[in-house]
């Protein structure tokens, strides 16, 4: 034993501190005032929360334990053996011994924290000879069949085993004999098994058990035999098969939509809301940059789930995971177009702007709006003080992806509804915006009192109901703000390329009420402009074709912009994207259009946009009440 | 001539010593000496001149040039795709895109697609050859060639393992 270890386990002696963490008075608490547990751990003495096991106390403190089969979302198993860690008796402050039958010697025993109840008084050693030596042999034993083809490996860079061979392995394997080599596997449409590579941890195994319910996966055949596989003729096949990718600590399982397209070391990551569903996952969407070493092919290369307790815990679906395709689809819209003629961002949102309020100056209401669930809740708002204040049209109506039945899971639960920002809509657009106003809007520009249509979608693959494309046909002025090609973009007069989800800032508000930030992680593509940009140049334009009055009419008491030039407090560094005008008008930040609208509405009163952070805040109830999901 | 140099008093040092460091008739003889070696160099045969690209010397051991690509013990390319290179290079010279391996290709999985080098942007530094764990690429002794444009400087996988086939250093391992 060194010095080191000696001093510990003295310090742990009988008679000395131990005591008094044994048999401390009252109910301890913790400092956040929930009830806690005292131990002491390498020494230290701490009080953690009531975990449901050891490993769970010692990730709070902050000791590194290394494991492979311990998932904090999933049941423990013990399998691995990897986090062992030795406990001394809370009385007499001595370490537990088991006899080595090999030596018939009395060592220290090894329990597994995982599998280790948590309990008041524990004495707990994370790093001691006993320990470091029982962490060598399982990382030699788990090495013994594991393939070294790090170099094809896809997870490489973030492979669990790898670094744990670098930091807790021995530098060579003292066995001869020839490693069992077995072919990959198709375990499903989106899951390959690398076979050879698996250390049957069983994670895959209780993630579709325990969240998924499908159970799919099983662990078949014995000793060095075994491998994962799933029964004849069931691949898995269900919306969350890629968790298992993700929870797979090494490169045993891989998503086929991910394989060879990046080694993970050259990603870029940046928060971000998964946009496929109400539920609204917190993500990290991970790109490669386009002028990173080693590939000119850039873009958004996967997403996936950010742990999240409020909404997501660490899981998300596979659709989700896919949700990026469209952002470089190659009918992505890319230039603005007015009157079937390319044109600059600038003169289109100018024509924009001109064209419709000419529209509403020649007949009051002339001019109507129809926003999409898709929209940030700023984008929302600029859109309201375009269309009712601006051209004094009525409330926009809403376009929304269809509404499919939810999936349910033992674990996790997609919803059906698949718009990111319906909630926010009801809340910024009023709540019957996605009820009666659309066919409302599809009447007035049948029998045309509505003229002119300003729409923003930006939902990918939305096919329009046949009523309003026909509806929107009456129309003499159509100017549609969208990402992709559609229907809707064929018979627009002026088209304006708006940015993705993962190309704008802005705020997402889900179906439980929570407000969560989506942030511009890549810029959109050339010739297409951040939503809230356009929505501001176009707002610009309609009132300044109507002169001095358009400009009292929009700023109503309380201004769009912050008269001209002048600069705001709650200006920051979040201004990308936003250009500075040299008449003096000035762009707003979707942060600074948060600003404004969060003094406005009582649902977000006080909220900015670091209250909600990177995991979210819930809005408030009409009543005032902030009341978290679930 | 160094050995001139270290005899040499300084300025500061011979001033302070007071008196002259090398003698007018000392300086002449020195001048006599070089120019009969010019001389005797001038009228002996032979030159030290190469008359470079006509000919070249061969290259020092160690010297670092083209980069080259090898083969595996079945003619395919030996790289597999791990960008180790591409992450080792401080130039960021290196592209590559990383596919699956032909079906016919049992043995392998991963293979370059695309593996192109900017040797405008290279300074064949050698780090690529010692970061690739299946020693498939190596910078040979040939030096690099002139070029007419700048795209003929990005040499891509096929160039590259020409230079290899050439150099006859394209069987190996197999990893």
């Amino acid at each position: 034993m060194s010095g080191e270890a000696a001093d510990r386990k003295r310090s742990v002696g009988p008679g000395g501190p131990d005591r008094q963490v044994a048999t401390g008075p009252g109910p301890v608490l913790c400092s956040d005032g929930k009830p806690g547990v005292r131990i002491r751990v390498n020494g230290r003495d701490y009080i953690v929360h009531r975990h449901r096991n050891l490993l769970d106390a010692l990730d709070e403190i902050g000791v590194e334990i290394p494991r492979f089969c311990y998932h904090p979302g999933l049941s423990p198993a013990g399998n691995c053996r990897m986090c062992y860690v030795t406990l001394a008796d809370p009385q007499t402050g001595r370490t537990i011994t088991t006899q080595n039958l090999a030596t018939m010697r009395e060592e220290p025993k090894l329990f597994t924290a995982c599998t280790t109840p948590l309990s008041d008084g524990m004495i707990v050693e994370t790093d001691n000879e006993a320990v470091r030596r029982g962490r060598e042999l399982v990382m030699e034993f788990l090495l013994i069949n594991h393939p070294l083809d790090c170099p094809v490996c896809d997870k490489a860079g973030e492979c669990v085993l790898q670094n744990y061979a670098f930091a807790y392995g021995r530098d060579r394997s003292r066995f001869i004999e020839r490693k069992i080599e077995k072919p990959p596997k198709t375990l499903g449409p989106d899951l390959l098994l690398w076979t050879d590579r698996c250390i049957k941890c069983t994670r895959c195994i209780r993630f579709l058990d325990e969240i998924a319910g499908t159970r799919e996966l099983a662990m078949v055949n014995r000793g060095d035999h075994t491998e994962i596989d799933v029964a004849p003729g069931h691949p898995v096949s269900g919306p969350m098969t890629c968790n298992v990718v993700d929870i797979c600590p090494v490169g045993a399982l891989l998503d086929p939509g991910f394989l060879y397209a990046a080694r993970v070391w050259m990603l870029e990551r940046a928060p971000g809301i998964c946009p496929g569903c109400a539920r609204g996952c917190s993500v990290n969407i991970e790109w490669l940059p386009p002028q990173s070493a080693g590939s000119e092919r850039g873009g958004i290369k996967r997403i996936v789930p950010r742990y999240n307790p409020l909404i997501n815990g660490y899981w998300m679906c596979d659709l989700g995971r896919r949700a990026h395709k469209h952002v470089s689809a190659r009918e992505r819209l890319r230039r603005a177009i007015v009157d079937g003629r390319p044109a600059s961002v600038e003169e289109a949102c100018e024509a924009a702007g001109r064209r419709l309020a000419a529209a509403a100056r020649e007949r009051p209401g002339a001019a109507a709006g129809i926003g999409s669930a898709w929209m940030t809740i700023e984008e929302m708002w600029l859109f309201e003080r375009l269309i009712c204040e601006a051209l004094g049209g009525k409330p926009p109506a809403l376009l929304s992806a269809p509404r499919v039945p939810d999936i349910g899971m033992p674990g996790f639960r997609i919803s059906g509804d698949r718009n990111p920002d319906r909630a926010g809509a009801r809340l910024i657009f009023g709540s019957d915006a996605d009820d009666g106003r659309m066919e409302a809007a599809i009447r007035a520009m049948r029998d045309g009192t509505v003229m002119a249509g300003l729409v923003s979608c930006g939902i990918p693959g939305f096919v329009p109901p046949a009523e309003l494309i026909e509806a929107l046909a009456n129309l003499k002025l159509l100017v549609v703000l969208d990402i992709l090609e559609s229907e809707l973009i064929r018979r627009a007069h002026i088209v304006l390329p708006g940015a993705a989800f993962v190309e704008k800032d802005g705020v997402f508000v889900n179906g439980d009420g929570i407000a969560q930030r989506i942030l511009r992680a890549v810029p959109p593509p050339a010739g297409a402009r951040e939503d809230a940009e356009l929505l501001q140049m176009i707002t610009r334009a309609a009132v300044e074709a109507d002169g001095e009055s358009g400009v009292e009419r929009v700023g109503n008491g309380r201004k769009l912009w912050e008269g001209r030039g002048g600069a705001s407090p709650d200006t920051d560094g979040a201004t990308a994207g936003m250009s500075g005008r040299e008449d003096g008008w000035r762009l707003l930040s979707a942060r600074e259009i948060f600003a404004r609208l969060a003094a406005e509405r009582a649902e977000f009163a006080g909220m900015t946009y670091d209250s909600i952070g990177e995991s979210g805040a819930p809005t408030a109830r009409a009543d005032g009440v902030r009341d978290a999901w679930p | 001539m160094e050995r001139h140099e270290d005899q040499t008093p300084t300025r500061e040092s011979a001033s302070e010593a007071g008196w002259i460091a090398v003698s007018p008739v000392a300086l002449l003889a020195e001048t006599v000496k070089a120019l009969a070696h010019t001389f005797r160099r001038l009228v002996r045969r032979g030159s030290f001149t190469v008359q470079y690209p006509e000919e070249s010397l061969p290259p020092r051991k160690g010297y670092r040039g083209e980069h080259y690509l090898k083969r595996d013990a079945k003619g395919r390319v030996k790289c597999v795709a791990c960008f180790m290179c591409a992450a080792a290079c401080p130039a960021r010279c290196i592209t590559i895109e990383a596919g699956a391996a032909p079906p016919e290709w049992k043995d392998r999985e991963k293979y370059p697609v695309r593996f192109e080098i900017d040797l405008l942007r290279c300074i064949y530094c050698g780090m690529c050859e010692e970061a690739c764990p299946v020693d498939a690429i190596a910078l040979s002794g040939t030096f690099p060639q002139v070029a007419s444009s700048r795209a003929e400087k990005i040499y891509d996988r096929d160039r590259l393992l020409a230079i290899g086939d050439k150099l006859g250093d394209n069987i190996s391992i197999a990893p």
